[in-house]
């Protein structure tokens, strides 16, 4: 199920709504229990077929946690560690990559047949989510939690459950076990998820129909420069927009039931290098590689030598998460070695560029990223940056875009910048905070609602309501 | 300041929780419709539980689908977000209808012309016409072909340089299709030939409907039956000009393209009908049934719509307008709506006159009637968009 569909805003939310609220507070395993039955029914709504994997991703985690914080010999707990980790990730390797890599193998002769599995959704979430408590607990960072329904809750919570953000147990354990509830959180939330709901359905589902417009040119003689280019910036809104839309949604929505996530964006299009990029852009997953994979692998207090082989696997890693195919590998590597450049090579020259140069560059360099991460293949992707770069300046299918899409384009583009706090640090600047605090805690909420009647009327007209993140 | 913010977020939360479940309650005991009306097109049923749909999810998909179609107020916030689309943000092109200079047409994306493929497919479905022509011909009939422009055919300098008004595809497409006919000795007529030579086809076609006005009808009726005579000697009873009226119904004239955005376009065009001075009785049959003399279905009051539809009261598969007059031929007009329009008139010339709408009759139904009827004179009428497709309305 989406948040954006209209089974969950006229069903399943409203139910939840009765039914959650409707139990006591004091009786919050029962208000879990409730959480969790409404989870696994967002969860099955893709198919109930899927749900056996993800019971037993659930069951591993559970009792991997369990293992590892019971065993007192070091030996065990680590020997836990390592069968959890292995079950975890190998039904991620099976599900998600056997197809890429036996694909490979049958490519150069060497197995008959390729195997592949649908992709059950959401798996690199919750497996990753699954991982982070049960490393967490080897680590002494957090408590082994006896209670199967809090670990389940944990992992399952269908606000982050198909699309992140990859939530940290450390984050919310105390929140499965105890947790208030306020009108100024449910509101706040509300507002919040209105935001989120529009930014999809306002903002990124047409800029992902103009994406997908001159993506599909790729390859024809259509395919004119500007029309490439306006692709790929409409690509760039999309994927921002609908990723941090959802993140919105699901920090909403868990605000709603006394849950505080942490942030997964922080404007990232405003910022002045590759660097700067990713500590704004899916800090989640940014987070979870740096503390679970590039730390473990020694971080930067190491020799250059190793420090680029750490950042180098990171990367890699970051790539291969996305999505089994060379597109999404290559992607990886691509900021790999432009991190690794920007540390060891231009660090000095960064300084000196002007900061619009900078940032001007930093749009150009994320731009060329995303079109391999959108491209069907490798080939294609090639097809369409040599278009952007040396193809027909036929501006007719750019004009009707850019015309038809008028709208949004600007709404997109003044969306990437933090206005609100733009505009709250004016008011500060005049000394007006109190006139601001006031007007944004009722403004807000009024522009909220008004947003989220334009999104319903939106979604209600449209058929095309794909969410990008439910394919990883 | 704690105070504004206690009473705005209680007052928050009770209007997201109040208006979620208020919808929720509207949605479950709301009458549910059929149709869309402004779509053109069936709503979703609710789908039957199935084992099978519940593990792959297609079930869950249907409902979907289902509570997506009969969501409250839909149609209402269809309707607002055209108007917007339209008046606020001023789009050029809203439920991909382009709103040109005094006429709607539709959007295409750009396209790639390749010439080769055109003329494999023209020779592809030159054949299979064949077949038909000559069956037509083996019992005794005399097979026309007859290429309809589209609409936005004769709008073509209407569309904006950023848009694609198929002019170049259209024209290969129509050229190589009834040159492979004309290379297998079929008798054609292309309307948009003669209405560019009678100086202006925008007169024979409509600026809200994507079908052809009445006068559009008329000019292709009299060139159809003059090829006939031209070909035969025969001589038909043509409807000429003294012969008829024009009437133009008083009902807002809600065309295809017109109701693709909820009829919010300013438009004075009124659907016209051509009403023979000479009474001729007819008994009219459809798909078998005895059904009520008459040609056009007139909206119940002036203050309803009109469509297209009422020519002939729209789509059917099998008509027959008997006028038992044996001593004069037999017709049959194949194809699909664009018939419509012509036969309101054509059958006064013929004892009898057979139509048959290709999309809604069984398969096999041409041969079969051919078979029956043995008519004198067969006419088929396919508009040029269709002329190479083997699916769909061109199948």
């Amino acid at each position: 199920m989406v948040f954006t569909s209209e089974e969950f805003l006229l069903f399943f939310l409203p139910l939840l709504f009765l039914i959650y609220f409707a139990v006591p507070a004091k009786l919050l395993q029962v208000r879990n229990a409730v959480l969790l039955a409404f989870s696994i029914v967002f969860y099955a709504w893709g198919g109930v077929r899927y749900l056996a994997l993800f019971v037993l991703s659930l069951a591993v985690n559970y009792f991997g946690g369990l293992a590892v914080g019971l065993f007192k010999n070091r030996t065990l707990k680590k020997l836990s560690l390592v069968l959890t980790l292995a079950v975890g990730l190998g039904l991620l390797g099976v599900f998600k990559y056997a197809g890429f890599f036996t694909g490979m193998l049958e490519s150069a002769g060497m197995i008959d047949r390729a195997v592949s599995f649908a992709l059950p959704i959401g798996i690199s979430f919750y497996t990753f989510q699954g991982l982070s408590y049960v490393i967490d607990v080897y680590r002494g960072d957090a408590a082994c939690q006896k209670n199967p329904l809090a670990v389940c809750l944990y992992v399952a919570l269908f606000p982050q459950l198909v699309a992140g953000p990859i939530v940290r147990y450390t984050d919310v354990e105390r929140e499965l076990v105890c947790r208030t509830h306020s009108f100024g959180d449910f509101s706040d939330g509300a507002v919040r998820f209105m935001l989120g709901f529009g930014k999809k359905m306002l903002m990124a589902n047409p800029m992902g129909e103009v994406a997908d417009k001159v993506f599909s040119l790729t390859g024809t003689s259509l395919l004119t420069s500007p029309a490439a280019w306006v692709g790929a910036a409409a690509y760039a809104f999309q994927i921002y927009f609908d990723f941090s839309a959802y993140s919105d949604m699901a920090i909403g929505i868990g605000k709603m039931f006394g849950f505080k996530f942490n942030e997964n964006f922080n404007y990232p299009y405003i910022s002045a290098s590759v660097t700067e990029f990713w500590r704004r852009w899916h800090i989640s997953l940014s987070t979870w590689f740096r503390d679970y994979v590039y730390i473990s692998l020694g971080g930067n207090r190491c020799s250059a030598g190793r420090h680029i082989f750490n950042l180098s696997v990171v990367w890699f890693l970051t790539g291969m998460w996305h999505g089994a195919s060379w597109n999404f590998i290559l992607w990886g590597v691509y900021y790999g070695v432009l991190l690794i450049l920007e540390k060891y090579v231009f660090a000095g020259l960064m300084k000196k560029i002007p900061k619009p140069l900078s940032h001007l560059l930093t749009m150009l360099i994320v731009l060329v990223g995303w079109v391999f991460f959108r491209a069907e293949t490798l080939g294609d992707a090639v097809i369409y940056l040599s278009a952007m770069f040396a193809g027909s300046p036929d501006f007719r299918e750019a004009e009707y875009l850019v015309r038809q899409y008028l709208p949004e384009l600007v709404l997109c583009f003044i969306g990437i910048f933090p206005v609100k706090r733009l505009i709250g640090s004016f008011f500060e600047k005049r000394g007006d905070r109190a006139v601001w605090v006031v007007t944004g805690e009722v403004f807000g909420k009024v522009f909220a609602a008004a947003v989220f009647v334009l999104s319903y009327a939106k979604l209600v007209s449209g058929s095309f309501n794909p969410f990008i993140y439910f394919r990883f | 300041m704690n105070r504004i913010r206690k009473i705005s977020s209680v007052l928050m939360t009770a209007v997201f929780v109040t208006a979620l479940c208020a919808a929720m309650l509207i949605f479950i005991f709301s009458k549910k419709d059929d149709v869309s009306y402004y779509e053109n097109r069936s709503l979703a049923d609710l789908p039957e539980f199935t084992w099978d749909g519940a593990l792959d999810g297609s079930l869950f998909e249907e409902l979907g689908s289902y509570v997506k179609d009969h969501a409250p107020a839909r149609d209402g916030f269809l309707a607002a977000t055209t108007w917007t689309d339209i008046n606020v943000l001023r789009r050029p092109v809203v439920n991909d209808i382009y709103l040109g200079d005094g006429v709607l047409l539709p959007y295409f994306p750009h396209e790639e012309i390749d010439t080769v493929e055109i003329a494999e497919k023209a020779a592809d479905a030159a054949d299979r016409f064949y077949e038909r022509v000559r069956l037509a011909e083996s019992f005794g009939g005399e097979y026309y072909f007859v290429a309809m422009p589209c609409q936005y055919t004769c709008y073509a300098d209407k569309y904006p340089s950023y848009l694609n008004n198929r002019d170049e595809y259209l024209t290969a497409a129509r050229d190589a299709f009834l040159g492979e006919l004309a290379e297998r000795g079929v008798t054609t007529l292309d309307a948009g030939e003669l209405y560019g030579t009678m100086g202006r086809p925008d007169y024979f076609t409509s600026t809200v409907d994507h079908h052809f006005g009445i006068m559009g009808a008329y000019e292709t009726y009299k060139a159809m039956l003059s090829l006939h005579m031209e070909k035969t000697g025969d001589v038909l009873d043509v409807l000429e000009e003294d012969e008829f009226e024009v009437e133009s119904l008083p009902n807002k004239y809600v065309g295809s393209r017109l109701r693709k955005i909820f009829g919010m376009w300013e438009s004075d065009e009124k659907l016209g009908i051509i009403v023979p001075k000479d009474d001729v009785p007819y008994t009219r049959y459809n798909n078998g049934y005895n059904v009520a003399s008459t040609v056009v279905t007139l909206p119940e009051s002036e203050e309803d719509d009109v469509l297209y539809t009422a020519y002939m009261g729209g789509d059917i598969a099998h008509t027959v307008i008997d006028t038992g007059r044996d001593e004069l031929p037999t017709v049959l007009i194949y194809g699909e709506s664009f018939t419509n329009a012509i036969e309101t008139f054509a059958w006064h010339g013929f004892n009898e006159m057979h139509s048959l709408d290709l999309r809604y009759a069984e398969e096999g139904a041409y041969e079969a009637l051919i078979e029956e009827v043995k008519p004198d004179i067969v006419i088929c009428i396919r508009d040029y968009s269709v002329l190479l497709e083997t699916e769909g309305y061109g199948h």
